[in-house]
């Protein structure tokens, strides 16, 4: 008889997006909390690009048996990106809306990225376990 | 300093780093002997030119001095 079981992880992470400060119509994110870089043509593009780099480390450190949260930015990191984001009186926008107006973003935009994984594992009675890979569920 | 895709990608294996191609997304992935991953991006293709803020993450994820890395680019 075959069993299956489903385990599923929840991460909630922030991304800061800003304009590249040295590469010019370039936008550049980053994940303090797993300290994950990427960059990207836009503000929608780098916010992607950012989320897709976060799952990338995340999905592979956990196949792995690593935690990742253990990649954490050093607190001089997270301190710079907040305090500036604080210092220029930010407003709330939908994301959406700033993808549209990108001429909104004055210093740089701090959104929320959740990711889900789910580990499928299949066993069967008297045989090793047969599948216990880490899948993107979200 | 930015600089470009291929050149990160070179200096990074000059520190023993491997680069992945990517099976989805605009990712390639390096990787360390010790397995752990760092993704790099690739959103103009081959030719994209990264920033600095990219080469710090990199460096701090690996562990690798910014100053040594940066003379390798």
């Amino acid at each position: 008889m075959t069993g299956v079981s489903n385990e599923t992880r929840t991460f909630s992470f922030n991304v800061f997006v800003r304009r590249a400060p040295d590469v010019a119509g370039q936008w550049v994110g980053h994940c303090p909390e797993v300290d994950v870089v990427s960059q990207g043509n836009s503000l929608r593009q780098a916010y992607e690009m950012t989320k897709e780099a976060v799952e990338i480390v995340v999905l592979d450190d956990l196949d792995a048996g690593r935690d990742p949260t253990l990649r954490a930015a050093p607190k001089a990191e997270w301190e710079a990106a907040f305090s500036a984001v604080q210092a220029g009186n930010p407003k709330l926008y939908a994301m959406r809306e700033l993808f549209e107006n990108e001429d909104l973003v004055r210093i740089g935009v701090i959104a929320p990225v959740v990711l889900e994984f789910v580990r499928v594992t299949t066993t069967n009675p008297g045989v090793e376990e047969v599948n216990a890979g880490m899948a993107q569920a979200a | 300093m930015p600089a470009s895709f291929s050149d990160i990608k070179r200096a990074a294996q000059e520190f023993g780093i491997a680069a992945e191609k990517p099976t989805r997304g605009s990712h390639w992935k390096l990787r360390d002997v010790t397995g752990k991953a760092y993704p790099l991006p690739c959103p103009n293709g081959e030719r994209s030119e990264l920033s600095d803020v990219y080469i710090k993450g990199l460096c701090r994820a690996f562990g690798l001095d910014l100053d040594d890395f940066k003379r390798r680019l």
